[in-house]
């Protein structure tokens, strides 16, 4: 059950009538029911993993709060649990497998075992909420959670179990107490999101997506002017991707009443600095890395040197958790460098108010990290290696592809651009709220409109679901 | 407790006329926008209108190894019959049927090729989406539309949706460059590309066997029964392969071929395509020179089992 597909959307209009219909105090109940049936549809037997991660958390949290002369030993026990199953599902292959080229290498005749297990899908998402939540009450930031049934919808709430935002324990827990009346204005800014997600993903994600793939399946094949275009393409087919599936799950969540965390702010039309990105850009996650481990790692320290040491583990920390592969783990130190050459610079501190400095600092910005998403998109050294040489030697024709689809993305793109230009900090849904009904409503009309006649009805599932 | 409490009859009510009255406004612009569009596709020299324009005595059917292998003047000059290629760029079995049900309601061939090999491959499954014009206008196109989808009757309430990811290949082909084959037959040129040579050295292609997808593997079937109703010889063929090979469904197509006796002929393994830079555009599919060839191969190889048309 895809966001993109009929099916999802008539499974949100049953979950939203019985949501509605029944008393408040069974609402809860809906939202776990709906929940798990999303997941269940999914992927059914990995709803065991999810049932077991819920229930030991639920248990270790109430005992951190209860027994404080044992809670260190609750935290490890939950620590463990929740990283060892990340790390079995996720990285296990990966470890096993470098070891055993290491043993080989030495003659040595061991061969550590791997698994062909399927990832389950949001184990990415709903594990670093647990950590969070856990994380939370032993540092006495928030009460341990009595109900389980909001607990359990915490860590399932279907419009963010698949791929976030990384929501935050305080944040959650307080909505689920809170009564949801039915609400014309959530109703209109959800359908908003909803809409402004849609377009992205099928407008411009897929048709990108078609793009990037044909010409980094045969690298040699293309032209360096071929790959340089498909080299910027390819940060704003992930982008748009993935903010639209945000957008989905942030305006499905507000049909329901809740406000998830805002996931992106037009990060690759507004940065002038690689660190102004990071905080435009994926931001749950970036937060939750600079909340549960920059700001421990840091405690009372102030100097530079572990600052830089600071952002290089959680670089690192995101490199690896996007993927079980050195590829993730170079795109991450490549930001860490980013971000310490800029700290050391202080090119974030400085403003860009002038128009070309401005304008000059958001196409280095950018240029630097469309170098940087190759290692994200890339699977190998080889291919990257691959890349640079064809890139270098290889002058040739401009590939078109399926014109259809070229021209589908660009004008997706300078739809999205120009729009995006006027949200600067905010939503979608809020900045056009702000405007006159007729204005709206065209906005509205057009965009669906373009997704009936040029979106991809039947495209890919969302990038950000394999991590 | 009072229902109201919690639902206030009046936010409901605003948000319920102004959804209606959006998807009313949406639907007439929708309907309004159709119908130029849909005279457009009526009046353009598309793929399918072309087929549906032919009178030939023999068919090519099958996606892009069907389209760019047969040369249907050499098929025709060899066999001293006439031949229509209509096989067409990544279209699977469901596609095929459909084009078929459309083309006997105007004229029926006496024989059929049919290209096997790619019929259920998973990155056909959107070729039904050029089938959605004919929605209105068939209703055995309906039909199977609605058998691929089950949500099909509510997609097009909007009939726009007849158009989805096809408007601009439309205005293309009315304005710009209009279908031009030669008998439907779509001749590639160039040849492969010497990195395609070294992956191909290096993958195991037997490794990469796809799901095949049930629905068009029953439609496969259904338009052979549909060739033996109307009394039209259908042949199996497999054309070269720069790899030899055996097509992905070769059980399936073997056991459907002994049942039903169709002859099924295989030139996956042929030295002289084999391994053959000249004659190839990449793996799957040859360039002009080698569909040339190969026509001539086949149509003396068809000759055979055609003597008696």
């Amino acid at each position: 059950m895809q966001f993109t597909s009929l099916e999802f959307f008539i499974f949100l209009a049953v979950v939203l009538f019985l949501y509605y219909v029944v008393p408040q105090k069974y609402r809860n109940y809906v939202i776990l029911f709906a929940s798990y049936y999303f997941y269940f549809s999914l992927k059914a037997e990995y709803i065991v993993i999810l049932i077991a991660s819920t229930l030991l958390n639920y248990i270790l949290g109430r005992l951190i709060e209860k027994d404080i002369v044992h809670k260190r030993l609750y935290l490890s026990i939950s620590l463990i649990f929740n990283i060892g199953i990340l790390f079995f599902f996720k990285y296990l292959n990966f470890f096993s497998g470098q070891l055993n080229l290491l043993f080989s290498k030495f003659s040595l005749n061991i061969n550590l075992p791997t698994h062909s297990l399927i990832l389950p899908i949001g184990i990415s998402y709903y594990t670093l909420m647990a950590i969070g939540y856990i994380l939370d009450v032993y540092w006495g930031d928030i009460p341990a959670q009595k109900n389980y049934i909001i607990f359990s919808n915490y860590l399932a709430f279907f419009p963010q179990i698949m791929s976030g935002p990384i929501g935050r324990a305080k944040s959650l827990f307080k909505q689920f107490n809170e009564k949801h009346p039915f609400l014309y204005v959530n109703m209109s800014n959800g359908l908003r999101l909803i809409l402004w997600g849609l377009f992205k993903k099928m407008v411009i994600a897929d048709p990108i997506g078609d793009y990037v793939n044909a010409v980094y399946n045969n690298i040699p094949m293309h032209s360096s002017l071929t790959l340089i275009f498909t080299a910027l393409l390819y940060p704003f087919q992930l982008y748009t991707d993935f903010s639209g599936y945000t957008d989905i799950a942030r305006g499905v969540a507000k049909l329901l009443g809740f406000n998830l965390m805002v996931n992106f702010r037009a990060p690759y039309v507004h940065s002038t600095s690689v660190t102004e990105f990071w905080h435009r850009y994926h931001i749950s996650l970036t937060s939750w890395l600079r909340e549960y481990i920059f700001y421990p790692f840091m405690g009372t320290h102030t100097e530079k040197k572990r600052i830089y040491e600071g952002i290089l583990l959680i670089f690192l920390i995101s490199g690896f958790w996007h993927g079980a592969s050195w590829m993730f783990i170079i795109w991450g130190l490549f930001q860490a460098f980013y971000l310490i050459s800029e700290e050391a610079l202080k090119i974030n501190a400085k403003k860009f108010i002038k128009f070309p400095q401005k304008q000059l600092h958001k196409i280095i910005t950018y240029l630097l990290l469309s170098f940087s998403f190759l290692f994200f998109r890339l699977p190998n050294m080889d291919s990257f290696n691959l890349f640079i040489k064809t890139l270098f030697g290889k002058p040739g024709p401009f590939y078109i592809g399926n014109l259809g689809t070229l021209c589908t993305f660009i004008l997706g793109l300078m739809i999205l651009i120009s729009i995006e230009l006027l949200l600067n900090k905010k939503q979608f849904d809020e900045w056009i709220g702000d405007k006159k009904p007729g204005f709206r409503y065209a906005i509205y009309l057009s965009i669906s409109l373009i997704i009936i006649l040029f979106g991809s009805i039947n495209g890919s599932s969302f990038i950000y679901f394999q991590f | 407790m009072d229902l109201h409490s919690y639902i206030s009859s009046s936010e409901v009510l605003r948000f319920l006329i102004k959804f209606i009255l959006f998807l009313l406004v949406f639907w007439l612009i929708s309907y309004l926008l159709f119908i130029p569009i849909n005279k457009i596709y009526f009046n353009t020299c598309t793929t399918i209108y072309s087929v549906l324009h032919s009178k030939g005595d023999i068919y090519i059917f099958g996606s892009s190894r069907a389209s760019h292998h047969y040369n249907s003047n050499i098929l025709s000059k060899n066999l001293g019959l006439s031949c229509y290629n209509a096989g067409s760029d990544g279209k699977n079995a469901t596609y095929q049927l459909g084009l078929l049900k459309m083309l006997l309601k105007n004229h029926k061939p006496k024989v059929i090729i049919y290209e096997v090999g790619d019929f259920t491959h998973s990155f056909d499954n959107n070729s039904i989406i050029y089938l959605y014009p004919y929605y209105f206008r068939d209703p055995e196109i309906k039909y199977m539309i609605k058998e691929d989808d089950k949500f099909a009757s509510l997609k097009f309430m909007f009939p726009l949706y007849a158009y989805n990811g096809q408007l601009l290949s439309i205005l293309k082909k009315r304005y710009l460059s209009p279908f031009n084959a030669i008998n439907g037959f779509q001749p590639l040129s160039g040849t492969i590309h010497p990195y395609l040579i070294e992956k191909l050295k290096h993958t195991n292609l037997e490794n990469n066997v796809e799901q095949i997808d049930e629905l068009a593997y029953n439609n496969f079937c259904e338009f052979v029964r549909l060739c033996k109703k109307y009394d039209i010889k259908i042949i199996f063929c497999y054309s070269p392969t720069f790899v030899p090979s055996v097509p992905e469904e070769f059980d399936l197509i073997s056991k459907l071929a002994k049942d039903e006796n169709i002859q099924f002929l295989i030139y996956s393994n042929n030295p002289i395509f084999n391994w053959n830079t000249k004659y190839f555009r990449d793996n799957g599919h040859l360039n002009s020179e080698g569909a040339d060839k190969y026509s001539e191969i086949v149509s003396s190889d068809l000759a055979h089992y055609l003597k008696d048309y």
